[in-house]
């Protein structure tokens, strides 16, 4: 975990966030869904972070609560991709929207 | 529902249902300008994705091998270091009447960077394709964050779209049909009444 005063803060697996920190992020590194999802309640109760990236890895077992936690404009919890545990939530996310929207998802064929 | 089958009642049930059309054309074009901006979003959006998944795992392999390349006390250090601050403006983007955020950053290089015979040369491969990826990252959180924006209005705005297209103006249609059944049929039982008067007055 960073003690970078950040508007920015990314929560991942243990040993993902180097990149982050290094760029002036706030990093949390959990393994533990749960608790990633805790953390992101409370930045979001907290107000100190505009965006809050999430590993989609930590994201899928808590979608629905992750979803609703996104519906304000801010902060904007964006998913980003697992290179090592490919889920492709952050993708289907977009689908989803697509749908819920227009009602098809216009890119499926 | 109980309805007095009045003139007055008449003309106000006209008056709610023109108000009621007005209301239902504009929020149907006010849908579909929001389907518009949320399609060419969501097209940028998904070419935007792609771009971005692609330069984040070419950045997170190259972190790796910098962690693999140097000592692990080195690492810890590098952990502790903030080579660059990160500032944050938010701006507000309306499109129409969603307010949208749009993220700009700025990143200023600051004194803790990492030593040179500390660390690696893939670090500084890895740091400078994470420095590529970060405008990147908040293009797309502004598109992403706009995208779910306008889903959530389209929903809404199609919601009462559909409940003025199917529950208020047929009621409302249904109120004026009733309404002028009843005065056609006290106007003609107004007339038979004069006429039986008539008839009456002419027999006496």
């Amino acid at each position: 975990m960073s003690s970078v005063v950040s508007p920015i803060a990314y929560i991942g697996p243990m040993g993902a966030g180097l990149g982050f920190s290094l760029s002036g992020m706030f990093v949390e590194e959990t393994d533990d869904a749960t608790h990633a999802l805790e953390v992101v309640r409370r930045w979001k109760t907290g107000g100190e972070y505009k965006i809050i990236f999430m590993d989609e890895a930590l994201a899928e077992p808590n979608l629905a609560a992750i979803r609703s936690l996104n519906e304000d404009a801010l902060p904007a919890i964006m998913l980003l991709a697992n290179p090592s545990r490919p889920t492709h939530t952050a993708a289907n996310n977009l689908q989803q929207l697509m749908i819920r929207a227009i009602g098809s998802d216009i890119f499926a064929s | 529902m109980r309805i007095n089958p009045t003139r007055m009642e008449l003309l106000r049930t006209k008056k709610r249902t023109q108000l009621a059309t007005k209301g239902h054309k504009l929020l149907r074009d006010k849908r579909d300008g929001l389907m518009r901006e949320f399609l060419s979003i969501v097209r940028e959006a998904k070419s935007l994705r792609a771009q971005v998944d692609e330069l984040l795992f070419a950045s997170l392999k190259h972190f790796v091998l910098a962690q693999a390349s140097m000592l692990p006390e080195a690492v810890a250090i590098i952990r502790t270091l903030t080579p660059y601050e990160i500032s944050l403006e938010v701006s507000e983007r309306i499109i129409m009447g969603v307010k949208a955020p749009k993220f700009t950053v700025s990143l200023t290089t600051k004194d803790e960077q990492p030593g040179v015979w500390e660390t690696s040369r893939e670090l500084d491969v890895a740091l400078a394709s994470f420095q590529k990826l970060l405008p990147l990252l908040l293009q797309l959180a502004t598109i992403e964050k706009t995208a779910e924006l306008l889903a959530k209005e389209i929903e809404v705005t199609r919601r009462r779209v559909n409940a003025l297209e199917y529950v208020l103006l047929p009621q409302l249609k249904s109120v004026i049909k009733y309404i002028r059944m009843k005065l056609d049929e006290q106007e003609r039982a107004a007339i038979m009444t004069v006429m039986n008067v008539k008839r009456n007055l002419q027999k006496g």
